[in-house]
């Protein structure tokens, strides 16, 4: 019952925030200086024929987008069409009605599983990191993860895939390993979202920012687990060194690691809109880059909104996660 | 852990989304502000002995000559390609090569680095001195400016700063140059943080006893601010500004990355890396530079960052 | 009650001292005392007096790089110090259970009860997954919680203080172990749970035939529970006797400071008289008796156990009389 309210509770606040959002978006793409027209008309010329076919444009997207509206009408109209999970059609594409829900449908998979392929990297590699950094305390082990894990937060992860794949370039070339390591995975794809492959690298350069912060933070709790009186508990009854820290350490160790992950899952899914073309990946980041330089108003407002809520949902999540993870945290901790 | 250290407030906490608003903590210890006890001298040696922060001093020292003193001696040019000396590999007389257009690499790469760092100072200095007066405002005055500000604060950390950052440079006429628009879109993107980040010191350092003694003897609030207030703040800003500009620096070279930051042929470190991307397995050096440059200067910065951090009382 | 003489636990010249850099650290200097079978030692001393580190280190359970342990301590015949990690991993839980005096830290606060008291038992293998449950529910009626079948899947901050010192108990005796350490196991709690937990721990020694080790700093509680009483301080043995005999005739000043230490607390006074040196003072390599003001003449090691005329069992540190001759010591 108090998780349902809370539940409620932050989702009603996510609504106001995306809300504030979306209405922020509408307002700035009003002012942007060089709107959607001011490109066409570069486009269709400045003279007779070209100016007409401008104005009669122009008098079809008032029709349909109901560009005259006040901005409480458009943003409460776009929230009514959200509701029934319609977005409307892109300027781009007037005459297809459901467009937008189309172009979301099928790239919000693409963002997310390249964001989750990477948490999941940052956690399956960061945690027995950290773990064994812990347990290898201020010896060169240490020394050496940590400051790896140093460049891994400090480099964003387009520098990162670069010298990564310059990196295995070089690798595979000098030591032959040649045609049976696919060089491919490593490459940035010529074309398209081919397949599962195109998503390694990006998903690891995404991932060592989490990864380098997971296997920080990790270390220093599994030390201040083991300094903790459960763990002689645990030590009494007989079980193995490893078994400790496993089956008693690690999960309350996972509580700190769990509150840099909504942000950092959070930093994953926007930054897509940095790596994406990059990489060519045909995500949510990417068309909303292309949205942008084409000045494209729905769709720009669309994929704000839709990676904006995906944040706050995330976060939401984690916070959630916490409390499987840690019995102790009720609701009201979480605010 | 220890109260006292839970009760410091973290500069990097300017660039946490979603942290709680640093409250002042009760019943400190009342303590002179370190600068009056150590100075400058002292806080030198401390960072001194941070290894890794001598080793990001020297080589920024190195690279703002370079970048800025490198076009007074040398002809650097950024524009002009050889059109007879394309995607030439590193040699003596283009040690970083050249690209497409015949340009040398080490030059564009040293205007990257120019234009990363002076946009970073900028914008950096922007944000810290919107942010700044509008935190010391709200946490010396508090009442209901104080909450309008929190709220409003707030509200700029649900935002996803990427995405306000480009939404802002979209919004900038196109007519100036894009540094300046830089300045202006990172700056609003980051005052927030640094607001709270002033506010919390300026109430921490508010209710320190010896700041009400200093009261109950008379002095006005000029004089509490100019030799109480500022130099408690002092130490955890520098730490927050020395973070901040790698921060700027990824901003900038993220947004020239997607086409809305420094445009072609103004080099910047995303743009290049973005160009030399295309080419990489065919020629790596058009990509590889660039990107270490880049890494190691966002990794120098941070160096600083931590060796302040020692100076300054964030040691771990 | 008659017994076998037997001891469960007989430790012998035990010495236990941590080399570092700063410096060697005497915890534990030549200290011999034996565990009853079925019986109840109660080590006695203040903080630091190195009882919990002479019980801990052969148990196993200080892991350190810089401790140094010497002497022998059998339990049923078998050499502790002589074991590695897995034998004397081997024995603990399963033959030797623990109660520690921070119930809530010692407990994982995001593990059920029930997980955590099966725990043990499944590891050593008495029991299987599918009998785990039931396991754990006999445990904690049998330590006294109400409504163990609700209580099993509960977390730790569910329960209250004796509650969780309760579930300690059942996890120490969820293998059956025949030697109990309880170390300061009703410190933390209030004076009533106290004695409800000492009074369980009573009848788990007669129904299971446990012998028991409890560790306190509280004289009194030690003399109303035990029947071997051993008195530590500044890491060595004081005195040690069965409990009548060290109350019917204490023989070392230091325990007849304890005893009056505890009367004159209750009427509100203060002996002025304090012990000459804190312990880490003694850990730090001064040698003689711990208990002796400082200057006195150096010995080699801490003790040099007598045993009281016309007592025998009844052992008392001999190094003191040579500094205290007036105080009548040397009887």
């Amino acid at each position: 019952m108090e998780l349902l309210k809370f539940v409620v509770k932050r989702l009603l606040a996510i609504v106001v925030s995306v809300a504030c959002v979306v209405a922020l978006t509408f307002a700035m793409m009003r002012v942007v200086p060089s709107d959607y027209f001011a490109q066409m008309e570069l486009r269709y010329g400045a003279n007779t024929a070209g100016k007409q076919m401008l104005d009669q444009q122009r008098e079809e997207y008032r029709r349909i987008f109901h560009l005259d509206d006040p901005l409480w009408k458009q943003v409460g109209r776009y929230f009514v069409r959200v509701m029934k999970w319609d977005f409307g059609p892109s300027y781009k594409e007037p005459n297809e009605p459901h467009k937008i829900t189309e172009l979301v449908n099928a790239k919000f998979p693409v963002t997310l599983s390249v964001a989750l392929a990477g948490m999941g990297i940052a956690l399956l590699v960061g945690v027995p990191l950290g773990v064994f950094a812990a347990l290898r305390r201020n010896t060169w082990v240490d020394y050496l993860l940590t400051s790896a894990s140093m460049v891994g937060q400090v480099v964003p992860p387009y520098v990162l895939a670069v010298l990564l794949t310059l990196f295995f370039a070089v690798f595979v070339r000098n030591f032959q390993i040649g045609d049976s390591f696919p060089l491919a995975w490593l490459a940035l794809p010529s074309e398209g979202w081919g397949s599962w492959k195109n998503a390694v690298m990006p998903a690891i350069a995404l991932g060592a920012a989490p990864m380098a912060a997971v296997a920080r933070y990790i270390r220093s709790s599994v030390l201040e687990t083991l300094d903790q009186d459960f763990v002689r508990t645990a030590l009494s009854k007989g079980l193995g060194r490893l078994r400790v820290v496993v089956r008693h350490a690690l999960r309350p160790s996972l509580v700190p690691v769990v509150t840099v992950m909504g942000p950092q899952l959070g930093y994953m899914i926007v930054g897509s809109v940095l790596v994406e073309d990059l990489f060519r990946l045909q995500g949510l980041g990417s068309l909303f880059v292309g949205a942008i330089n084409e000045r494209d108003v729905p769709l720009v407002i669309t994929s704000t909104f839709i990676l904006a809520a995906t944040v706050m949902l995330v976060n939401l999540v984690v916070d959630l996660l916490y409390m499987v993870i840690d019995p102790r945290i009720r609701p009201k901790d979480l605010g | 852990m220890e109260p006292e250290e839970s009760s410091v407030i973290d500069p990097l906490d300017a660039f946490r989304p979603g942290s709680p608003t640093a409250e002042p903590p009760p019943g400190l210890p009342a303590e002179p502000p370190k600068s009056a006890r150590t100075g400058w001298r002292h806080d030198f040696r401390v960072f001194r002995r941070h290894k890794p922060a001598v080793a990001g001093l020297v080589y920024v020292v190195l690279l703002l000559l370079a970048s800025f003193l490198g076009p007074v001696f040398f002809d650097m040019d950024y524009e002009k390609g050889d059109p007879l000396q394309t995607l030439v590999s590193p040699c003596a007389a283009h040690p970083f090569g050249t690209d497409q257009q015949g340009r040398d690499i080490l030059v564009r790469n040293l205007h990257a680095a120019r234009n990363a760092m002076i946009v970073a100072v900028v914008s950096v200095v922007v944000g810290l001195v919107v942010g700044g007066l509008i935190g010391a405002f709200s946490g010396y005055v508090g009442g209901a400016f104080d909450l309008v500000v929190m709220r409003l604060v707030d509200v700029m950390f649900a935002f996803p700063q990427i995405l306000l950052l480009i939404l802002l440079l979209v919004a900038i006429p196109d007519s100036m140059d894009r540094r300046i628009s830089m300045f202006v879109a990172i700056g609003v993107t980051s005052w927030a943080g640094y607001a709270r980040l002033v506010r919390g010191l300026v109430i921490q350092a508010k209710n320190e006893d010896y700041v009400e003694a200093a009261r109950c003897l008379g002095a006005t609030d000029f004089h509490v601010i100019r030799k109480y207030i500022l130099p408690n703040i002092a130490g955890p800003v520098i730490v927050a500004v020395s973070f901040g500009i790698p921060s700027a620096m990824m901003a900038e070279s993220g947004m020239s990355l997607i086409g809305l930051g420094l445009r072609p042929p103004m080099p910047s470190w995303g743009n290049l890396i973005f160009d030399g991307a295309r080419e990489m397995l065919g020629f790596p050096h058009l990509v590889l530079w660039p990107s270490l440059t880049f890494a190691l200067t966002l990794l120098a910065f941070t160096f600083i960052g931590d060796g302040l951090g020692g100076v300054y009382g964030k040691d771990k | 009650m008659e017994r076998t003489n037997d001891p469960v636990l007989s430790v012998r010249n035990l010495s236990v001292s941590f080399a570092d850099a700063a410096g060697t650290l005497h915890a534990v200097d030549d200290v011999s005392f034996d565990v009853p079978e079925g019986g109840i030692l109660g080590v006695v001393g203040e903080s630091g007096s190195g009882k919990t580190v002479s019980l801990m280190s052969t148990m196993g359970m200080i892991e350190s790089s810089t401790m140094h342990v010497s002497g022998s301590a059998l339990f049923r015949g078998r050499d502790l110090l002589k074991m590695d990690f897995a034998e004397r991993a081997a024995l603990r839980g399963r033959e030797i259970g623990f109660v520690f005096q921070n119930p809530l830290g010692s407990l994982n606060p995001v593990m059920r009860i029930g997980a955590q008291i099966a725990e043990a038992p499944l590891f050593h293998g008495l029991i299987n997954r599918r009998q785990a449950r039931d396991c754990a529910i006999s445990l904690l009626e049998s330590v006294g919680v109400a409504n163990p079948e609700r209580r099993l899947d509960d977390y730790p901050h569910q329960f209250s203080g004796g509650e969780r010192q309760r579930v300690m108990i059942a996890i120490a005796i969820s293998c059956g172990p025949r030697l109990l350490i309880c170390d300061e196991p009703t410190t933390a709690l209030d004076v009533t749970v106290e004695r409800k937990i000492l009074e369980l721990l009573f009848s788990l020694r007669d129904r299971r035939n446990l012998s028991i080790v409890f560790i306190t700093h509280d004289l009194t509680v030690a003399m109303n529970f035990a029947d071997e009483i051993s008195v530590m301080y500044g890491g060595a043995i004081m005195e040690r006797g069965s409990a009548l005999q060290v109350l019917s005739n204490p023989a070392h000043p230091y325990t007849r400071e304890l005893f009056s230490a505890n009367m004159e607390v209750g009427k509100g006074k203060r002996r002025g008289e304090e012990p000459a040196g804190t312990p880490a003072e003694f850990f730090r390599g001064r040698e003689g008796c711990p208990f002796e003001p400082a200057g006195g003449p150096p010995f080699v090691s801490r003790s040099r156990m007598r045993e009281v005329e016309g007592e025998p069992g009844h052992w008392v540190n001999d190094l003191h009389r040579y500094t205290l001759e007036t105080d009548g010591v040397v009887a």
